[in-house]
């Protein structure tokens, strides 16, 4: 895994009682491994959602996720990264595994949702109709912008956190969420 | 600062002007301020935003979806957790089952055996409690026959 500058220069510690359950974990202790699981569980899959947007494979990717932190709990740094952030990064490698093999960029899935979300004339003013267009859109993003707008918005992590989760350095990552943005605009402005 | 500059920095940092850097502040807000048009950039891009942060609220249908994921895991954890440990014999005798094949292999094993059976007859030397015990005992059952 490369390790950036900024990844290392900006950590934030994970919270001592999140290291202890860790400790446990990598002991095999189950309980510490479920309390974990349901503390992130939900934002795991908000995220697996958004950006393979099938239910059945987000859950799978979710499931290995929760996988992968028993089996790699013993390396889990906490003077690295918060869990959440080591999660994410877990879970954005396997999403974007599975978004590659899927061939094209947008998802044949999320081009048969793209026409369903398609909001009426008179729905086009409710928050309803905008959060589909908005789901629509970011579809039709490429997968990282995609991934650092739901990260640093969606997710509410600061930029070092969400840059650590896309193994990228800091720079890259606000520059990615530039594009995001930008293309983003483009596209709810262009309807 | 012209439009085209407020609409590149909205892409950049954001809306929150605490994010703005400081030697553009100023003219940021005050160009936000007085021009109508960067006034709507701001705010659609605001309302964008607002919108990303936007999260459905969560309802017992989500709990019970987190809740059967966590389940699908353990049970694959226990599954594979039963998996290692009874594969450790067989993985051992996969290993070493090799010395056996050969001459050299069987001549060790016959000699880690003999030794084995070879040390079941030896007596064991008294340990260092027995060996304090006789030191006390002797003189003392020596001084009894003594006695009148």
């Amino acid at each position: 895994m490369g390790v950036t500058a900024e990844w290392v220069s900006s950590p934030v510690p994970a919270e001592p009682a999140e290291a202890e359950l860790m400790r446990r974990v990598a002991a095999g202790e189950e309980a510490a491994f479920r309390l974990l699981a349901e503390r992130h569980t939900p934002a795991l899959l908000r995220f697996t959602d958004r950006m393979l947007r099938n239910r059945a494979e987000a859950e799978e990717v979710a499931q290995e996720v929760l996988f992968r932190l028993w089996r790699q709990a013993a390396r889990f740094d906490p003077d690295r990264a918060r869990l959440g952030t080591w999660l994410h990064a877990i879970a954005w490698r396997l999403c974007l595994d599975r978004l590659r093999r899927r061939g094209a960029d947008l998802p044949l899935d999320a081009a048969a949702e793209a026409a369903d979300a398609a909001p009426s004339p008179l729905e086009a003013s409710s928050r309803r109709a905008d959060l589909a267009a908005l789901e629509t859109h970011l579809a039709a993003l490429p997968h990282r912008q995609r991934a650092a707008l739901t990260l640093f918005y969606h997710q509410e992590m600061e930029g070092p956190e969400a840059a650590a989760a896309l193994r990228l350095d800091l720079r890259a990552f606000w520059s990615l969420l530039r594009r995001g943005r930008a293309a983003l605009r483009a596209r709810m402005q262009g309807g | 600062m012209h439009i085209n500059d407020f609409a590149g920095m909205l892409d950049t940092y954001g809306t929150d002007p605490a994010r703005w850097p400081p030697a553009q502040r100023a003219a940021a807000l005050a160009l936000r301020d007085r021009d109508p048009a960067a006034r709507a950039a701001w705010v659609e891009a605001a309302r964008l935003e607002a919108l990303l942060r936007a999260r459905p609220e969560e309802t017992p249908a989500d709990r019970l979806r987190a809740a059967a994921v966590i389940a699908a895991s353990l049970a694959r954890i226990r599954a594979a957790e039963a998996r290692r440990v009874a594969g450790i014999w067989p993985r051992i005798w996969q290993e070493w089952r090799w010395l056996l094949a050969r001459p050299v292999g069987v001549g060790l094993a016959g000699m880690v055996l003999a030794g084995w059976f070879a040390g079941q007859g030896v007596p064991l030397p008294p340990s260092g409690d027995a060996l304090l015990d006789l030191l006390l005992t002797e003189p003392l059952a020596l001084f009894e026959d003594d006695a009148p």
